[in-house]
């Protein structure tokens, strides 16, 4: 199945702004993750569709994954 | 916020004022000679139509009510860095009546690149003593107390009464003690953050657990790697003014769980909703 992946920040170094990704279906974010080669340490914000989602969530098809990293400074 | 005999003298001083355009000099005058706070004579004088010369940039946007209530209200900065240094200086010109400023750290000269408190003249000095300065030369009516301590050493009733606190802080682990703390006490806080060409902004509300969904990975913060640059500071800064004073002149919806990111690098403004 197809999700679009949208990567921000930080997180587009050696990778990319946008792409669709072609992932097994019942793939979970955790999956994707670590397809992206993005580790736990390196997270800030996920969502899917706009949302606030967990390492568990099972994407389905045509969804639109958002990661940002952790910024802390100020 | 006056006394029978406050209100009096000021009828009487302002009385004898002829122009509806108050100059500072005037307002300071009246201060001087009523024993009344600044702050008190032109939130006064405000009510009686009279406008501060000082404040008539603001009026346009604010209205001489929004003015009028910023004098009147109280907030916290913890943090009076890179953050604070601007949010400091912004509130300060817009009237912000009283400001408590937290910050524990002198000046160093690694500040010198983003942090307007900073000067090559005042290395080794507090921050909250800078601020403090500050404040003398760019708005006298505001009232300001310093805490020269972190987080953890803040007793509740430094700032219980905050109309409004602004996280300006350095590190994950102070904002999110920070963000509980105003939640007990009821205490809207402005949330920022920046790393290098990047920052974030968002208003937490009591009880909506916004910053800790925020930071809820934990990961480790880019910043560490990247530095921050002045500009960075200063957009994010703003914008938590901006949003500081959308909340304090009721433009707000506390329903709000958003939080806007940039990315200057490639000129990307993203509105996310957790």
């Amino acid at each position: 199945m197809v999700v679009e992946v949208r990567l921000f920040a930080t997180l587009r170094e050696t990778r990319f702004k946008k792409r669709e990704m072609e992932i097994p279906e019942r793939s979970s974010l955790d999956d994707l993750l670590e397809d992206l080669k993005i580790s736990e340490d390196e997270l800030g914000i996920l969502l899917v569709n706009g949302r606030s989602a967990l390492g568990e969530y099972t994407l389905a098809p045509h969804d639109v994954v958002s990661i940002f990293p952790s910024l802390g400074g100020g | 916020m006056l006394t029978e005999k406050e209100e009096t003298l000021l009828n009487q001083a302002f009385g004898k004022q002829e122009l509806k355009e108050l100059t500072q000099q005037q307002s300071v005058k009246i201060a001087s000679r009523t024993n009344i706070p600044l702050r008190t004579v032109e939130h006064f004088a405000l009510g009686k139509g009279y406008l501060p010369r000082r404040y008539r940039e603001n009026i346009g946007t604010l209205g001489t009510s929004g003015q009028r209530r910023l004098l009147e209200n109280k907030v916290i900065i913890f943090g009076l860095g890179g953050l604070g240094g601007y949010v400091l200086e912004e509130l300060a010109r817009v009237g912000l009546g009283q400001i408590i400023g937290v910050d524990p750290d002198v000046v160093d000269e690694t500040n010198l690149n983003r942090q307007l408190l900073a000067e090559e003249g005042n290395l080794g000095s507090k921050k909250v003593n800078e601020a403090n300065n500050r404040l003398k030369k760019v708005n006298k009516a505001v009232e300001f107390a310093g805490h020269a301590v972190p987080l953890d050493q803040l007793p509740e009733e430094a700032y219980c009464d905050a109309d409004l606190a602004f996280g300006c802080i350095d590190n994950i682990r102070d904002r999110l003690i920070l963000a509980k703390r105003c939640s007990v006490e009821n205490i809207p806080l402005v949330h920022g953050a920046i790393a290098g060409w990047y920052g974030e902004v968002a208003v937490v509300w009591p009880h909506t657990g916004l910053l800790e969904k925020i930071y809820k990975h934990q990961g480790k913060s880019i910043e560490q790697n990247l530095g921050i640059p002045s500009f960075t500071a200063a957009i994010a800064a703003s914008l938590m003014v901006a949003a500081g004073i959308r909340i304090l002149l009721g433009k707000s919806s506390d329903k709000e769980q958003n939080m806007l990111f940039f990315d200057l690098l490639e000129d990307e403004w993203q509105t996310i909703t957790l």
